[in-house]
């Protein structure tokens, strides 16, 4: 599908400023993902060096799904990911001079499958780095200094499936019992560790572990479904746990979770997708975490995100369990457990 | 000529960033009870040193914070971007190290997400080079400008991996989390720390539901805290906890309240209690202990089923004030279908079987059952979905 016919350029911003975020405002989008990168000046570019890596992602996968990732230099981009595996661990760092972490890892693999480029890096390493950091309980540290979080047992799994290093690695068993014991049994959601509060961005790593290791039986999904369906505010959009305010970034985490349950039809689509739509910066393209604020890379990724789940126009489909492009998870021949509608 | 200008406007800036960054640092070496931090909105630059020291508070100016965190930031990864034998004789060395920390120290306070900047503060503490208790102070100071920053609770996590559970000043670490809360709104880094204090300390349970009490009437809508107050209530019942029996009878005020508003009036005494809500017990296999801490818990449910009620009509409803509801009466369903459902177990069994329960052999659930019916339907939905009341309700949409 060709989809550059079908939107059509724009290059000033149209006299109503309200008519510009009721469309997807495509190429201003593409633009801004395209110079994010070339700011090395900026403040906030330097402020966030600490988590390039998934900056890289987030801005790799939005234009993949937007069919402009020939705008992005793909060499560059893969020279940049080789010099952050770090040689002693195996792990990567978000960018050269820091330290390797399971975060970081991740991104750096999701970025090599986009680009078919996973023979430029030691993969052996990586399993090394990721079973290293199993614990008895099952759980997984970030990195050696130790912090335990449910974010982490989902970058482990991701990252082995992309590897297709799932077997004979990590302890399965233990992992799934760790992140079942941070499931909330007051609501059916999972929180970063035991009796955590339950919270929707860390329900997708939990659901997306599950689906990753084909244990979705193991979920309430009348419960979990009913919780994640309570984050739709009036203005359509989601929030992410009880009482806080929408933001574009729960599109995704609350929408993907819904899709590999099956439940994707108890959401109402159209006022979200107007909410995901408001968030978007007419004038310098991107989108912002709510109506108004600026827009940041991480933001743009999830809206995009959001609205191909939704089955926007001009959009590829994006895997909800690993949120990558379809056809790169095709490719890869993974197939992440998924829950069909009742 | 312009690249000579260039490179001594250059030098100027780091020169200057260096000046500033030995103010901080001094200030830091004068005030060993330094309590906050804070950037200063000050646009422009009046040639006077930008860094402020008002009473254990210091501040730095807006204008600079940008120039300075650049120039410690790359010291900082120029020093990691050696080799690591390299950044071993850095770390050895007394001055060396002493210099790591200045930089350590201003990046941190500007920039509280860089994680690997945490790590070398680690090495250094490994090293000795700097002590666990500047170091939880200056965590303090990274979550008096940054009171979300899951980093410094992190931090003090590890720190405290050095030291024994009864060398720690558990208190002040709930008095911590509870500065943070209340700063930021359901801020959920400092309720997951709490929760690590709460099962890493002594017991704190009593006191940690008076506390959270109080931060409920003062912040109505933090979910965040009705949430740790739910898991107070599990650990209490999984711990058997009950308040001290120097009296006959304990306070049970507010289940005896919602027991009459479900009409079912009741003595105030245990052994009535018991038989209204538990008459089809097996009294042999259940322990003395067991049914104090299930009254006293059931009490504290009921209470907070009030406390929400009285919220609602306060300030109108809200989601945490219906949730938190929701999660008491949860509670005291399941508990008591628990206690009469056999085999039982002890502790919080997740496979407890609702759906087998037959509610109508009891008087004090199905007065509850009838009573509930009343709420609307969503009420009845969630009562079907999460206590198997088997409500006839007609499946509305999600929405409603």
């Amino acid at each position: 599908m060709d989809f550059t016919t079908f939107v059509k350029p724009s290059n000033g911003g149209s006299g109503d400023a309200d008519a510009g975020t009721n469309e997807l405002q495509f190429w201003k989008h593409v633009k801004y993902i395209e110079n994010h990168g070339k700011q090395e000046d900026d403040y906030e570019y330097c402020m966030t060096e600490f988590l390039r890596m998934s900056g890289i992602y987030w801005g790799v996968t939005a234009l993949d799904i937007m069919g402009q990732l020939d705008r992005l230099e793909r060499k560059h981009i893969i020279d940049f990911v080789k010099r952050c595996q770090c040689a002693t661990t195996g792990g990567f760092a978000p960018c050269e001079g820091h330290d390797p972490h399971m975060l970081y890892t991740l991104s750096a693999v999701q970025v090599l499958c986009t680009y078919d480029a996973l023979n430029e890096i030691d993969c052996e390493a990586v399993v090394r780095f990721i079973v290293g950091l199993q614990q008895p309980d099952g759980s997984f540290f970030g990195d050696k200094w130790g912090e335990v979080d449910t974010r982490f047992s989902f970058c482990a799994v991701a990252t082995l499936t992309l590897l297709k290093r799932m077997d004979q690695t990590i302890d399965i068993e233990k992992a799934v019992k760790f992140v079942m014991s941070c499931c909330n049994q007051t609501d059916g959601g999972f929180g970063s560790k035991p009796g955590a509060e339950s919270h929707a961005g860390l329900i997708y790593c939990c659901v997306g572990f599950l689906s990753l290791t084909h244990r979705l039986h193991l979920l309430d999904v009348d419960k979990l479904g009913w919780w994640l369906c309570e984050r739709q505010l009036s203005s359509g959009g989601l929030n992410g746990r009880p009482e806080k305010l929408p933001d574009v970034c729960y599109s995704w985490w609350v929408l993907s979770s819904l899709t590999i349950m099956g439940r994707l039809h108890w959401i109402s689509s159209e006022k979200l997708q107007q909410f995901i739509l408001s968030c978007q910066d007419a004038e310098t393209g991107g989108f912002s975490d709510r109506t108004g604020n600026m827009p940041d890379i991480f933001h743009t990724l999830f809206g995009i995100g959001g609205l191909s789940l939704l089955g926007h126009s001009g959009l590829k489909a994006i895997n909800p369990t690993l949120c990558m492009p379809q056809y790169i998870v095709d490719r890869l021949d993974i197939e992440p457990q998924r829950l069909s509608r009742p | 000529m312009e690249d000579d200008m260039a490179v001594d406007a250059n030098n100027e800036k780091r020169v200057l960033c260096e000046k500033i960054i030995r103010d901080i640092n001094a200030v830091f070496l004068k005030d060993a009870d330094l309590a906050s931090f804070e950037i200063i909105p000050k646009e422009t630059n009046c040639n006077k040193s930008p860094v402020v020291h008002v009473e254990h508070n210091l501040g730095l100016e807006s204008w600079c914070a940008q120039h300075v965190y650049d120039h410690a930031h790359r010291t900082l990864i120029s020093h990691r971007r050696q080799t690591s034998q390299q950044q071993l004789r850095t770390l050895q060395q007394q001055q060396q190290s002493d210099a790591l920390a200045k930089y350590l120290n201003v990046a941190l306070l500007i920039n509280p997400d860089v994680t690997t900047f945490w790590h070398i503060r680690r090495q250094l503490v490994q090293k000795n080079r700097l002590s666990i208790n500047k170091e939880l102070q200056f965590s303090a100071l990274v979550l008096s400008i940054k009171p979300k920053s899951n980093e410094a609770f992190a931090y003090r996590r590890w720190l405290y991996s050095f030291q024994s559970a009864d060398a720690i000043d558990w208190p002040n670490e709930i008095s911590i989390c509870e500065r943070s809360a209340d700063r930021c709104a359901s801020n959920y880094h400092a309720w997951s720390h709490r929760h690590w204090v709460l099962r890493s300390g002594p017991c704190l349970l009593q006191s940690e539901l008076m506390r959270t009490e109080k931060f409920l009437r003062k912040h109505i809508s933090d979910y965040s805290c009705y949430h740790y107050r739910q898991v107070l209530l599990g650990r209490a019942y999984e711990l058997c906890f009950c308040m001290p029996s120097g009296e006959a009878q304990p306070q049970l005020g507010s289940l005896l309240e919602l027991l009459a508003e479900y009409g079912l009036p009741c003595e105030p005494n245990t052994e009535a209690l018991i038989q209204l809500m538990l008459p089809h017990m097996n009294r042999s296999s259940v322990s003395v202990q067991r049914l104090r801490s299930f009254l006293y818990c059931c009490n504290v449910a009921a209470y907070d089923m009030r406390l929400c009620k009285e919220q609602r009509a306060l300030y109108g409803p809200r989601d945490c004030f219906e949730l938190h509801r929701r999660a008491a009466l949860k509670f005291i369903v399941e508990q008591c279908v628990r206690l009469q459902t056999e085999p039982r177990t002890a502790t919080m069994d997740n496979s407890l079987q609702l759906d087998k329960f037959d509610y109508g052999q009891h008087p004090f659930l199905e007065a509850v059952r009838q009573a509930e019916s009343a709420l609307g339907g969503k009420h009845q939905r969630w009562c079907n979905l999460h206590l198997n009341f088997g409500y006839p309700v007609a499946e509305a949409t999600w929405r409603d």
